[in-house]
């Protein structure tokens, strides 16, 4: 019986670590610097995306997709399209939305949540967050990806996610997986598919 | 004078009554016992693109009640991007607050909060009085000093709003549209009467 326990043991012991590596200094190193070069060269990012959100008691997780559009430095367009349809634009210290024809609009300056929230879309989209000092940083590969998980310390942005976690193409540097993960352990994952970058995107796709 | 005093006391009682059921015709009980059947399915997510109007602004975002028991439910609304305004549950008539937003952590806010999803979810109650006109069976049930009406369609006896009032004034309503054949709400709108307040929930179908 001892024995089928410690075999049991380790083979569970074994699958986690199989897909789990901690990376190494130089590692992390190279990812930081391959990541904020990229950040440097980032000018526009169109993408779809799918969203799962995922609540504990759900039996399904709920899906939302669309596009996304974002020109460097800081101008970001969310745009759900499936099952409804539902924008946002962050866009000079304000965020611009657009509920099926509604349009209605909010100063970021006065909004402490919104704008932390904005700040961290940003940064997200264009993996330019590695070295912020505002979160507690791990790094690890999983999967075929790097992956950062931030544990942010600021109280604002803590009472919305307690982690941050960025999936990092090995290749390109891009960041194709972002996870929310919420104090109840409910979740939001967006998938980023059909990637591209530096097209020009016209102005419009910007207007509110 | 006698009569004049008692007929002005009339006056102000019935002038006073809530308007709810006016020109209504009082019927009598039989069994009839209130049910709300949009929430009662456990198999089932309820799950609505959720638009709140208060004074003037609109937030927007992710409205789910799900039944986990015979008298519990759980019922979040989270931002579009997945972060949670609240999750709270409701138990045995009391409710157990798993997280709130700090903006919507108010007293005020949180007590209409409480007494809107409270009414929601409510499957079941026992009605006191009874009123019926051309159109509707109203079953009437009173916990203290306020009531509500509950609005069965005479056509195919589904229930089509619930009118929260106190003693005289009514104070919010939750209409329930689009009802499908599995006996759910398509489109729940809750309105309120004295405060600038609207809750519109559209389903979403994955």
């Amino acid at each position: 019986m001892s024995k089928y326990l410690l075999f049991l043991f380790l083979i569970v012991f074994s699958t986690g670590k199989a897909q789990e590596d901690k990376m190494t200094i130089s590692e992390v190193e190279i990812l930081k610097k391959e990541v904020h070069k990229r950040a440097q060269e980032l000018k526009t990012i169109t993408s779809t995306f799918i969203q799962l959100k995922h609540i504990d008691f759900l039996s399904n997780d709920i899906k939302s997709s669309g596009d996304l559009y974002f020109k460097s430095p800081n101008i970001i367009k969310w745009s759900y399209t499936k099952p409804y349809e539902y924008s946002v634009i962050f866009k000079n210290k304000s965020l611009y939305i657009n509920d099926a024809g509604k349009k209605s609009d909010i100063n970021l300056t006065s909004n402490k949540i919104f704008r932390n929230l904005n700040d961290l879309i940003v940064k997200s989209v264009s993996g330019n967050m590695l070295d912020d000092p505002q979160f507690l940083t791990e790094f690890y590969k999983l999967d075929g990806f790097y992956v950062a998980t931030m544990k942010p310390i600021d109280k604002t942005l803590s009472t919305l996610f307690t982690e941050i976690i960025l999936n990092f193409n090995i290749q390109t540097f891009l960041v194709e997986k972002v996870l929310l993960v919420e104090s109840s352990g409910d979740y939001t994952l967006i998938k980023f598919d059909n990637i591209d970058i530096n097209n020009t995107i016209p102005d419009a796709i910007f207007a509110h | 004078m006698r009569y004049l005093l008692i007929s002005i006391t009339l006056l102000l009682f019935y002038g006073c009554k809530v308007a709810t059921v006016k020109n209504f015709d009082t019927i009598a009980l039989s069994s009839d016992t209130i049910h709300n059947p949009y929430f009662s399915n456990m198999d089932m997510d309820y799950v609505y693109k959720a638009t709140i109007e208060i004074y003037g602004n609109r937030i927007s975002g992710i409205f789910v009640v799900k039944k986990l028991g015979e008298k519990q439910h759980r019922i979040v609304c989270t931002s579009q991007f997945g972060s949670t305004f609240f999750n709270i549950e409701f138990i045995d008539g009391g409710h157990i607050i798993h997280s709130i937003a700090p903006e919507l952590n108010k007293k005020m806010i949180l007590d209409i909060l409480l007494q809107d999803l409270s009414l929601l979810i409510k499957e079941e109650d026992t009605p006191e009085e009874g009123y019926t006109n051309d159109h509707f069976y109203v079953l009437k049930n009173q916990v203290e000093k306020r009531s509500n009406f509950y609005f069965y369609r005479k056509s195919d006896t589904l229930l089509q709003k619930i009118m929260h009032t106190s003693k005289v004034k009514e104070k919010f309503e939750i209409q329930f549209e689009a009802i499908s054949e599995a006996k759910v709400a398509e489109k729940v709108t809750i309105t309120h009467q004295g405060i600038k307040l609207a809750i519109l929930l559209n389903r979403l179908k994955n």
